[in-house]
């Protein structure tokens, strides 16, 4: 049993030779990858070491530049293409191009692009399914894919792979997932609106995650059940739930996801009559978003302002905000989102009572994020 | 009532986002891991899933190479490990109860897989050099449109272009692999 041991450790540690040979050539390449799309691939990138640097330096990124996390897992699809496949055991070409199209197809669903997103994901499936060993990446896909069907909204389909999903992960001790399917399946129940079951959800994911070290999951918990629980006029749990999330990401140094937690408070802070402590709260965000280009995201903050500047009976602000807002879209040509603020803009003049309308066009922005060809309706008379 | 729905969902794995540290892992684990495990396993595909010796082996080698790349990311090893034989060995199960027996005089037939070798191997060399000829954007564009079937639109949404320039990219990537694969033959 010698030479199996032996042949491991070789391919173990040619793999770790060639990232650590490939690890500050992908750091320099992120900042002129453009360049590099034309010019001849070097020989010594020619390796899957190199591959699983680029897809690493992809799932890096994500977060902050989903757009560079696309370009990282494109380029590395490229580079896998150029490695020579007979050098390599067939298993481990199979993972890395895998756990690349993967990463691809996350970046596409973060830039809202989920049928390039359902496409990449295909190919890491049929990637995985080559290998049984390798069911655990095939059932982390499925979830990724259940994830795009519930921004679809195919709800049934998301459920019934996060249930094949469920299985796979059980039978590897594999608890991250499992709290990952757990967490999107009280989302889906959230999203059909059915409250009770995604609380029960909700609650069954937090459970779990809290004898664990993955404060991002544990922090997306709270911040979903926040929200329910806002839904459900629970308001001071509600608070408690997202000042969790918000401390959560604030010491996981994630400002997007801190910003989009303040909104949620603001938003309860709203829904209890507290309005100037939700515009203080809104106004640092929509700052945030919009020197980020979240242009979308600012709208949503600056609609939950309107909101409070109504309330207050300062109308005049309100539609300077709007007037604002307009032009944001305008300059991003988000057309959708312009037809549904300029019907509000006109509203804002004329309407004694525009509330309902203000909180169904932030709806319909917010909702565009994930639904980009939603076409706007104004709210029956 | 207020709209709430600032969904937040996260798969990110922690272990992908310490590159340095799990090049470390991949590099020491398996050894150690490999010998502590290894019988285990390979019992595991023998006794519970009826898989011969030397196809346990097999299938216990291809298991702790999915381990090499996901070292860092697991954290119950021996869980994981068994998780990942199983898996392996129903896998494997599958593909044989799909198999069927030959006919005896089939030892007289050529392999089916060799009758077009001939043909097909040099064929194949040359597609893997032409790859290797091009440029990192012409490898996706022939990848995308070859090797995963693309259609032209598909390419431009990959590629934020339009149909019709992925079109001209993928005619131009063509070009592109015959002139260096006849350059390259001519310098040989």
């Amino acid at each position: 049993m010698k030479s199996a041991h032996d042949s491991l450790r070789l391919i173990a540690d040619r793999l770790a030779d060639e990232r650590a040979a490939a690890h500050s050539i992908v750091a320099t390449l992120r900042a002129s990858l453009e360049t590099s799309w034309d010019r001849p691939l070097p020989e010594a990138w020619r390796t899957l070491g190199f591959v699983q640097e680029l897809t690493t330096a992809a799932t890096e990124v994500l977060e902050q530049d989903p757009a560079q996390s696309r370009a990282l897992a494109q380029f590395a699809l490229a580079v896998g293409t150029a490695v020579p496949r007979a050098d390599y055991p067939a298993i481990t070409v199979v993972q890395l191009e895998g756990q690349a199209w993967k990463t691809l197809g996350t970046a596409h669903r973060y830039l809202s692009a989920h049928d390039a997103a359902l496409r990449a994901y295909d190919a890491a499936r049929r990637c995985f399914a080559q290998f049984g060993a390798l069911a655990d990446e095939h059932a982390a896909v499925d979830l990724a894919i259940a994830v795009v069907f519930s921004e679809i909204g195919k709800f049934d389909e998301a459920l019934q792979l996060i249930a094949k999903a469920a299985d796979v992960f059980a039978s590897f001790s594999d608890e991250q997932h499992a709290i990952q399917g757990a967490l999107l399946k009280a989302m889906i129940h959230h999203r059909r609106g059915d409250l009770r079951l995604a609380r029960s959800a909700y609650e069954y994911a937090l459970r779990s995650a809290q004898h664990r070290d993955d404060l991002h999951t544990l922090a997306a918990i709270h911040n979903n059940l926040g929200h329910l629980l806002a839904e459900l006029n629970e308001t001071s749990a509600a608070a408690d739930s997202l000042a969790r999330a918000r401390d959560l990401f604030a010491g996981l140094e994630m400002p997007i996801e801190v910003s989009r937690t303040e909104g949620g408070l603001a938003r309860l802070l709203l829904n209890n009559r507290e309005y100037e402590r939700a515009i203080a709260l809104l106004q640092p965000a929509r700052r945030h978003f919009l020197s980020l280009g979240m242009i979308e995201e600012a709208g949503v903050a600056a609609l939950d302002i309107v909101d409070a500047l109504v309330a207050m009976n300062d109308r005049a602000a309100a539609q300077q905000l709007t007037e604002t807002v307009l032009a944001e879209f305008r300059a991003a040509r988000l057309d959708r989102a312009i037809v549904a603020v300029a019907y509000l803009q006109d509203l804002l003049r004329e309407h004694p009572a525009p509330s309902a309308s203000i909180h169904h066009v932030r709806s319909y922005v917010e909702q565009l994020r994930s639904d980009p060809a939603r076409v706007f309706l104004p709210l029956p008379e | 009532m207020l709209q709430f729905c600032t969904f937040i969902f996260t798969e990110l794995p922690t272990a992908l986002v310490a590159s340095e540290r799990q090049i470390n892992l991949q590099r020491a684990d398996v050894g150690a891991v490999y010998e502590e495990h290894r019988r285990l396993l390979v019992g595991t595909a023998v006794s519970r899933y009826g898989i011969g010796e030397d196809d346990a082996e097999t299938l216990v080698h291809d298991v702790f190479l999915a381990y090499i790349i996901k070292a860092d990311e697991v954290v119950d090893v021996r869980s994981w490990l068994i998780g990942a034989i199983c898996n392996a060995s129903k896998h494997y199960v599958r593909t044989r109860a799909r198999s069927v027996g030959l006919p005896p005089d089939i030892i007289e037939e050529p392999d089916p897989a060799s009758v077009r070798v001939v043909d097909q191997l040099p064929a194949e060399l040359a597609a893997r050099e032409c790859f290797a000829c091009l440029t990192p954007r012409c490898q996706l564009a022939l990848r995308l449109r070859y090797l995963e079937g693309y259609s032209a639109p598909e390419i431009a949404a990959e590629l934020l272009t339009s149909a019709k320039y992925a079109q001209k990219l993928v005619s131009r990537c063509l070009q592109q692999a015959y002139d260096r694969y006849q350059s390259k033959g001519a310098g040989k």
